[in-house]
């Protein structure tokens, strides 16, 4: 069976539907991220960081029942490997998720935070190599940077993940270039 | 492009922005690291799958299946030299070729030790391109012509056998564990 065929739009709703239902005691969570949210402009250390962590568990929570919804439909294809349709779950449909919601999670937490898009762009584009001193003569005036120009020069840069190989060059390529 | 920033200007930048250049890294680094554990759960299973496999084949089938199963995706034509190495590493592993061939491949040694050819070790069965001048390439059995095949033959064949049941436990650990 191709990828392509599987009932992708059910999948995303029962994923969708799972990712929205919350256990009461959760509730505390989303609360204080509302709260930090509005606290980010302020750059405390410690608000940004509780964020970057409600945050980055929800991604994951939400990666995690992606695979399993997955799996769970590839486990009533067929008794191939389990493994290999784990793969397949991973490469094509995790990873690009995690693509996906990285991308707008960085995005929402930058303008949040109300960093102005030309410092994103200039922080993360890695165009150090052609900065110039104020005030040079035939100096172009770049176009009004937005914080998605930003991301997705740094996309294009690190190569944000599409797929899991693309993940694993990137996590031992990666580490300390964006920091 | 041009930012127009004085080169002084930029560690004055970087400090008025460090933290969230530093918390949109760890978000990233987060995400990328929950999914390299997705990586590694997968691997593990693999590998569980493939010792529950092991455990039922004898020590020949063992070695040699995964090596051999191994080997054959990486080349169409395994190079002698290749060939070889897996032999040197069955040879180490201390299993006697003479008891683990099949008859017709037990005969060709036999035969060859007869012409004072003694050959004992799977990485000089896997390499020997002939069979040394001494052997009867044809052999008629009941009027019908058969080819012997060369003891590389019958050895290689030993591994073939070995990938094939290699390959089925691990699909009957699949399916046992597709229905858990």
């Amino acid at each position: 069976m191709r990828w392509s065929d599987l009932p992708h739009h059910r999948l995303s709703s029962e994923i969708a539907q799972t990712v929205a239902y919350r256990f009461p005691q959760e509730a505390h969570c989303e609360f204080q991220l509302r709260e930090l949210t509005a606290r980010l402009p302020e750059l405390r250390e410690e608000d940004h960081s509780e964020y970057v962590r409600l945050v980055s568990a929800e991604i994951n929570r939400e990666l995690r029942i992606c695979r399993d919804t997955y799996r769970r439909f590839l486990a009533t294809l067929n008794s191939k490997s389990r493994t290999a349709k784990w793969e397949v779950a991973l490469n094509f449909a995790v990873a690009p998720r995690a693509s996906e919601r990285l991308q707008q999670e960085i995005c929402a937490y930058l303008r949040d935070t109300k960093v102005k898009p030309t410092i994103v762009e200039f922080f993360l584009a890695d165009n150090a190599g052609v900065l110039v001193p104020f005030g040079e003569p035939g100096v172009k005036t770049p176009k009004e940077p937005s914080i998605e120009d930003g991301y997705l020069f740094l996309r294009a840069q690190l190569g944000i993940p599409e797929s899991k190989k693309a993940v694993q060059e990137r996590i031992i390529h990666r580490r300390g270039t964006i920091r | 492009m041009s930012y127009r920033v004085k080169c002084n200007d930029i560690s004055m930048l970087y400090d008025a922005n460090k933290i969230w250049i530093s918390q949109a890294g760890r978000m990233w680094d987060n995400v990328l690291y929950e999914i390299l554990a997705q990586q590694v759960q997968i691997d593990l299973e693999e590998r569980s799958d493939a010792i529950a496999a092991v455990e039922v084949l004898s020590r020949f089938d063992s070695t040699a299946g995964p090596l051999y199963a191994e080997v054959s995706e990486r080349f169409t034509t395994i190079p002698d030299g290749v060939w070889a190495d897996i032999g040197a590493k069955i040879d180490r592993a201390g299993i006697s070729l003479a008891e683990t061939l099949e008859p017709e491949g037990k005969k060709i040694l036999r035969d060859l030790a007869k012409q004072k050819m003694f050959i004992s070790t799977w990485e000089e069965a896997l390499a020997c391109d002939s069979d040394f001048d001494v052997l009867e390439s044809k052999i008629v059995v009941r009027g019908h012509v058969k080819y012997r095949g060369m003891l590389a033959r019958h050895t290689k064949r030993a591994f073939y056998r070995a990938r094939d049941k290699y390959r089925n436990v691990l699909e009957h650990v699949y399916e046992k564990r597709a229905l858990v």
